[in-house]
């Protein structure tokens, strides 16, 4: 899915230090304080959203034991279809 | 590189059922790929059959299905099915030069290059891809 990225401009607060942290930051990695805030947030995003995803695949694995077993897709979904529709 | 994966509905019924052959291989795959920091991704089409498949399991649950939709949308990324997704499908199943017979797995496929997905995970042996690899669990 590639094409135009639209951007959203946001205005922080920092202290001080942070702010300072910043602009050291942006230097030290020749990037502007925008892409450095970027790859901080993205880096904690990342981290956040895999242990989310991990813990829903803890509640998914084997949560329906034994209901399913090993069927032929395509024919359970016709069974569902033909009896819900009634064709 | 970014790794986007296809899943299948075989491979969200997998992860459901520890009594399914596939259960523990794919299980292992899909740990393995949420920690590679890998994208997961289903279309609405998927979403719907997997619901249909586990309500034409009698020991399924209305709401045990409902919340196997809702765990897969929250743990996957779920692509919108739209216009040109369907008749692309069409016109791939409608050429007799080419492979596609199954319409439903052909919209998968046009939706995984949608996505520009690096792999398509099924078990299903009739799987038509021609150019996006495929990867099997067991």
């Amino acid at each position: 899915m590639k094409g135009y990225v639209m951007t959203v401009r946001k205005n922080f607060n920092f202290d001080e230090e942070t702010a300072k942290h910043l602009e050291e930051l942006a230097k030290i990695k020749g990037k502007t304080q925008t892409e450095v805030v970027k790859e901080a947030v993205e880096k904690v995003y990342k981290e956040v959203d895999t242990k989310r995803k991990l813990a829903i695949l803890d509640e998914i694995a084997g949560s329906l034991s034994g209901k399913i077993g090993d069927i032929d897709i395509k024919e359970a979904r016709r069974t569902y279809l033909e009896e819900k529709y009634g064709y | 590189m970014a790794i986007n994966l296809w899943l299948d509905t075989n491979i969200l019924l997998d992860l459901y059922d520890d009594t399914r052959l596939a259960f523990q291989p794919t299980s292992i795959y899909i740990r393995n790929s949420i920690e590679s920091k890998a994208t997961l991704y289903v279309n609405s089409d998927t979403i719907s059959t997997m619901f249909y498949i586990l309500r034409s399991r009698k020991k399924v649950t209305f709401h045990e299905a409902l919340t196997a939709v809702e765990q897969t949308i929250q743990m996957c990324t779920l692509v919108e099915i739209n216009t040109t997704d369907s008749l692309l499908a069409v016109a791939l199943c409608k050429d007799d030069a080419l492979p596609f017979c199954d319409y439903e797995d052909t919209l998968q496929y046009v939706c995984a290059q949608k996505v520009e997905a690096t792999m398509i995970v099924t078990n299903d042996k009739g799987f038509i891809s021609p150019d996006i690899p495929i990867q099997k669990t067991c």
